[in-house]
Formats: C-alpha cells, structure tokens, sequence
C-alpha cells in the first residue's frame, strides 16, 4: 500500500479548493477587466494575472495547516505526506501553468485581446520570448509560491508564533543590514543594471534554485514537527 | 515473545520540568489496558510518544518491536484516537471515514457503516459543524472500525451522553472479542470502565505509580460499613484510604498491609457489610499518597 498516494487522494478529495477556486478569482477579475475594455478606448495592462501566484502560496500556508495535524493524527508519516502534499502541488500548479498558456494564447493570438484591447494573461515582457516561455515560466514560478507557502506553513508549525516573529525580525534586520552594506559600497547601480539585464527566462530560472531550497528547508522542519 | 510495546526509562522534559519522567513499562498482545491518572499526568504525552508525534527526550521506546518514527510498518498498525484530534475544516464525515479506509489495512466498511448508524453521525456534515459529541463520536468509529493491533484512544468521549458512552463500551467489547488486539485507554471516567480494564498504569506527576492487574489492584483493599462504633473499633490500627460518614453509619475503605492477611472475613464475622473498592478510589488514594509524599519532601528540604 503506498502512502503517498493516499496523501494525495486525501488533498484531491478537495479538487474544488485546489481547482476551482484559484480559477475563480482570477476569471472574476479578468472579467471585469473585460467589462471595463469595453466601456474605454484605451489600451489596458493589468497586473490581475498575480492574484493566482499569490493564491499558491496562500494554498501552501492553508493546506499545510489544515491537513498536517490531521494526517500526523492518522499515523503518517511525515516523508509521505510531504511527497504527496507536493506531488498534488505540481499537479495544480501544471494544470494552471497549461490554464494560463491557453489563456495567453487566446488573448493575444486567437482573438485580438478579447476585442476589447485587455492585456490580462499577455504582457510585455512576461511573455516576450518563444511561446514556450507561456507555459514554463508560470510554471516554475507557481510552484516557487506553493514551496514558499508550505515553508511558511512549516516554519510556523515547528516554531509557532514567538518563532514566525522572531523569524520576520531577522529577514527585516538583515535586509536593512544587507541595503546598508550594499549602499555604503555603491552596489546599488550594479544590482540595477544586472536586473535590467535579466529577461523574464532568466529571472524564472533563478528561482529554480530558490524553490529547491525552499523544498529542502521545510522537509527538514516537517521532519521535527509535532 | 515480544510485546506490543516495551518503554524503557522514556522520559520528556520542557526545559526543568519533565513531563513524563522515567517511565517502564510493557504491554502484551490483545489485553486492555488503562492508562490512568490526573490532568496533567503526562498520559496525553506518553500515547503521542508512542505513535512519533511527539519526541521523547530520553529512554528507548519500542512498538511492535521498532521505533515508531517515521515508520510504516508500526504506524498502520496503530490507531490513536485523541480528544484533541483536529481535522481540517472542509471536509464532511464521509471526506475523514473514507482517508481511514484508506490508511487501516485492517479497517471495515460494514463495522464502520453500521457504527455511523447507531452513533447517528450525519455523513455529509462538515467535521468544522460537528458539535462537541459527534466529533468525538467520529473518533470513536475511527479507532473501533480500524481494528489496528494497537488501539490508542485517549479521552475519547469529551461531549458523550451516557447512553453514547454505553454505546462505545458495548461496541468494543463485542468487537474486542471477535478480533483481539491491545487497547490503551486513558480516561477520567474510571468507574465506568473499570470493569473493562484488564491492566491498570497510573500515573501521576509524569512517574508511574502502579502496573498492575486489576483484579490484584482491586484485591488489596475492601471497604466495609456499619454503625461508627464498630467500624472504629474494626479500622484501628489499619491502612484507611477513605472514611465517610451518614448519621450513625460509617464506610471505610481499608487497604490491606502487605503480608497479612485480608481482614474480610472477620470485618463479617462482627457484622459489618463487605464491599469491594472501586478502581477510582484506589487511584485516588495512589495519587494523593504521592503528592502528599512529594510536598512532605519538598517542606523537609
């Protein structure tokens, strides 16, 4: 009997949490993008797109605290229950990431930006590149939301509120620590010229690395969660 | 042979205070054993030590012969039920019932169906609507329809009416009878269970008081009553665990010394009513003997 997979039909048995809601969100505020394209002459760009990244990491923090203590409670094992949280994690985050490809596709190749000139799912620079980058990028970066939210999600529940505090101090702390040291020696130029020089594959990349990290840290904090 | 679970000198502690504090004990295959002891006692944190879900600080633990972290092979063959217990919120009685069939290699659906009807648990209901009773009643069906080898439940009815507490014993016991496996059952109600519990642990203070047979527990005290003049008489010079009065009658609750033999029969022969003691009393005598000895010791430093 494997154990991941019963992790993973225990999550899907909530498709519509992990489906339908995200969807949601993001179609009401397509939609009345749409409504407003219709009602002006000007072109529009719109950050709306972001509401579904921000969602996965919510759905990382949300579903790690929901279902962790109850799958603890039932006798499974932490490995399994990180490989099958994950595993119905990549599963969403490619049905979304294909979501978006079509959705990109239809907005600027298959009807003119709705008719109405919306620019919702295709934007400058986030979709510059071949049409590859439409499904991929999203991709990684979807999954870079989950992996942070369950981090967050684990770090809480091994070191509760005083450890979430703690931890929130020391990213501040050493963020002004490390913009002191950066500005007192001119780095700052540098910095902006490397991000102006990064294109949108470039910077998904860079979060590959990121999301392992963020794998790797919280498997280590779920192996001592109680 | 090799026991259901050997617990050697374990031990939790949160900073200067333990939690449990070098405990052993063992127990054996298909007995029902009761984990008793006030709040506090360390009984919640003992039953999580043994299924992982929380860490010992020290000592060696053992079940079904491994250490249960991380282990499969021990953690399907256990069913801990707690009061604590959270589920998550969205999902209905069927959503929990269903993931346990999953997850008990052992479970069965026609016990559990037939259990979701006489604790008449609404299926489709969302755990986060249950009222108190039926999430304990949730539990309940869990540890009973999985019939894992090791059955753990812990204060498993906060919130049942009597009737529904009736309802759990009688159910596992026909169940307990037909396929045999090790309960642990730790509860505050011990008077209703008493019967029930083929071995008793008492804790207090995160150390083991007793691990004992009940029927040997039960052996070394009786109570007896009768008019205040001849129990006084009959109670002089013994253990006294308990003494209550009602107008001219008295009811003592005696505890036999060691060695000597039990004053039963001659509490009868000058007509005082023998009674046997129940459990409560005696765990209650146990815990208060300790505490009053832990006080005396801290006023002698």
């Amino acid at each position: 009997m494997n154990r991941t997979s019963t992790v993973v039909r225990m999550h899907l048995r909530k498709k519509l949490n992990w489906l339908l809601v995200p969807v949601a969100v993001l179609l009401s505020s397509f939609i009345i993008n749409v409504l407003i394209g219709a009602f002006t002459d000007d072109p529009i760009y719109t950050g709306g797109l972001s509401s579904i990244f921000v969602y996965m990491m919510v759905m990382g923090i949300i579903t790690f605290a929901q279902t962790f203590p109850f799958a603890l409670g039932m006798g499974i094992r932490r490995l399994d229950y990180y490989r099958g949280t994950f595993a119905t994690g990549l599963l969403t985050v490619l049905v979304f990431a294909v979501f978006l490809f079509l959705m990109s596709m239809t907005e600027g190749k298959w009807t003119n930006y709705w008719g109405v000139r919306l620019h919702f799912f295709e934007l400058p620079y986030w979709s510059d590149g071949p049409i590859i980058n439409r499904l991929w990028i999203p991709f990684v970066l979807l999954l870079n939301m989950f992996a942070a939210g369950i981090l967050i999600g684990t770090y809480y529940r091994r070191f509760n509120k005083t450890g979430l505090l703690i931890g929130a101090l020391a990213i501040v702390l050493l963020g002004t620590i490390a913009s002191f040291v950066i500005g007192l020696n001119d780095y700052w130029t540098n910095i902006f010229n490397w991000l102006q020089d990064q294109t949108m594959t470039g910077l998904a990349l860079w979060t590959l690395p990121i999301t392992l990290l963020f794998s790797a840290v919280s498997y280590l904090l779920l192996r001592r969660c109680t | 042979m090799t026991h259901v679970v050997e617990v050697n000198g374990l031990t939790k502690a949160y900073g200067d205070v333990k939690a449990v504090n070098n405990v052993t004990f063992k127990l054996e295959a298909d007995k029902i054993y009761g984990l008793l002891g006030s709040n506090g006692a360390g009984k919640t944190t003992i039953m999580h030590m043994l299924t992982a879900q929380q860490f010992e600080t020290s000592g060696t633990l053992r079940v079904f012969g491994e250490h249960p972290y991380e282990n499969n092979h021990v953690l399907q063959q256990v069913c801990f039920i707690k009061e604590s217990q959270k589920y998550p919120d969205n999902y209905n009685v069927r959503d929990v019932l269903e993931i346990a069939a999953d997850l008990y290699p052992n479970w069965n659906r026609e016990f559990a169906m037939s259990l979701v009807e006489d604790f008449q648990l609404p299926l489709k209901r969302n755990m986060k609507k249950l009222s108190r009773g039926m999430l304990s009643s949730v539990g309940i069906l869990i540890g009973l329809a999985s019939r894992a080898p090791l059955t753990i439940f812990d204060e498993p009815y906060l919130g049942l009416d009597a009737e529904k507490r009736q309802l759990f014993y009688d159910r596992l016991l026909e169940d307990y009878a037909e396929h045999p496996r090790t309960i642990l059952l730790s509860t505050h109600l011990i008077d209703e269970v008493g019967t029930m519990l083929e071995h008793v642990l008492l804790i207090n203070r995160g150390q083991l008081l007793l691990d004992e047979e009940t029927d040997s527990l039960r052996g070394r005290a009786f109570s007896v009553s009768g008019p205040a003049v001849a129990v006084e008489r009959f109670i002089a010079g013994r253990t006294v665990i308990d003494r209550q009065q009602l107008g001219g009658l008295v009811t003592a609750s005696i505890l036999n010394n060691p060695g000597s033999s039990s004053g039963q029969s001659e509490a009868e022969s000058i007509g005082l009513a023998v009674a046997p003691v129940s459990l409560q009393q005696l765990t209650v005598y146990y815990t208060r003997l300790q505490n009053r000895d832990t006080s005396s010791n801290k006023g002698a430093k």
